[in-house]
């Protein structure tokens, strides 16, 4: 029978997450992967909410909820979730693509200078962020055009 | 194997909700740039027209399911991370489970009721 998980030795707990060292780019995406996150889940319950509990309760409550939710301060929220949206799905493709074993490449000799996985990925990674800023640029025209929606 | 098959699952969730989230978001938050967003849709009338059609409905609750499951289940590894006694483990496991399954239940009988109701 197992005894016991003890926590692991050297955790530098939630401090880590944004220096533990000489981070590279990818780790600041796992940085950016993780906090976007937790926002879109935060907003997920919110939304949820939202759209079960007032909208159970008839056409008033509703259209009081929207023009409550109708000012700046939820107009800049809701564009907030949207490029968390966007970073945190372009990335996760990234995370799983890769996690799947894709476009990594065949295994190879080790020949000095060493070139880890994630360097060879660099290409890859160029190309998710350059969709995650176009993806960003889509929602903030579409904000300028009118409004979040 | 249970393990695997849950972070398959996971990944799975991912994709899923990365299609019906981009489904969901083209047509109700890009209403300002693409034809196919509606004019108003957060107004009652949009709202209750939407809730009407069976594809919706259906779009909702898959939306839900995968949203909930990659959620909670990304939010017990960073809770595990931080903690991790074979205890917490478990109470983490069964909080997840129950007030996944208790939203999931809530979050789908309202737009079922909209429909059928």
């Amino acid at each position: 029978m197992q005894t016991g998980i003890k926590p692991l030795p050297n955790q530098l707990g939630v401090g880590g997450w944004f220096w533990a060292g000489n981070y590279k780019m990818e780790r600041y995406f796992y940085i950016l992967h993780r906090v976007t996150g937790i926002g879109l889940l935060l907003f997920a319950f919110f939304h949820l909410f939202e759209t079960t509990v007032f909208r159970t309760q008839g056409q008033s409550v509703w259209e009081m909820t929207m023009r409550f939710l109708d000012n700046p301060l939820f107009e800049a929220g809701l564009i907030l979730v949207s490029l968390a949206f966007a970073i945190h799905s372009l990335n996760g493709l990234r995370l799983i693509i890769q996690e799947l074993g894709f476009l990594i490449g065949k295994p190879q000799r080790p020949v000095y200078p060493f070139s880890d996985a994630m360097r060879r990925k660099r290409g890859v990674t160029m190309i998710f962020m350059v969709l995650i800023f176009l993806l960003m640029a889509v929602f903030i025209v579409n904000l300028l055009i009118g409004g979040a929606g | 194997m249970l393990k695997t098959r849950m972070h398959l699952l996971f990944l799975l969730s991912g994709i899923g909700i990365a299609i019906f989230l981009g489904i969901h978001m083209t047509v109700q938050h890009l209403n300002n740039l693409l034809i196919t967003g509606e004019a108003d849709p957060t107004s009652w009338s949009s709202m209750i027209g939407r809730a009407a059609r069976e594809s919706w409905v259906v779009i909702y609750i898959l939306l839900l399911f995968f949203g909930l499951y990659h959620g909670l289940y990304g939010l017990r590894g960073i809770i595990l991370e931080v903690t991790r006694t074979e205890r917490t483990i478990r109470v983490v496991n069964w909080i997840f489970v129950i007030c996944g399954i208790a939203i999931f239940i809530w979050a789908s009988y309202v737009p079922i009721a909209l429909a059928y109701g």
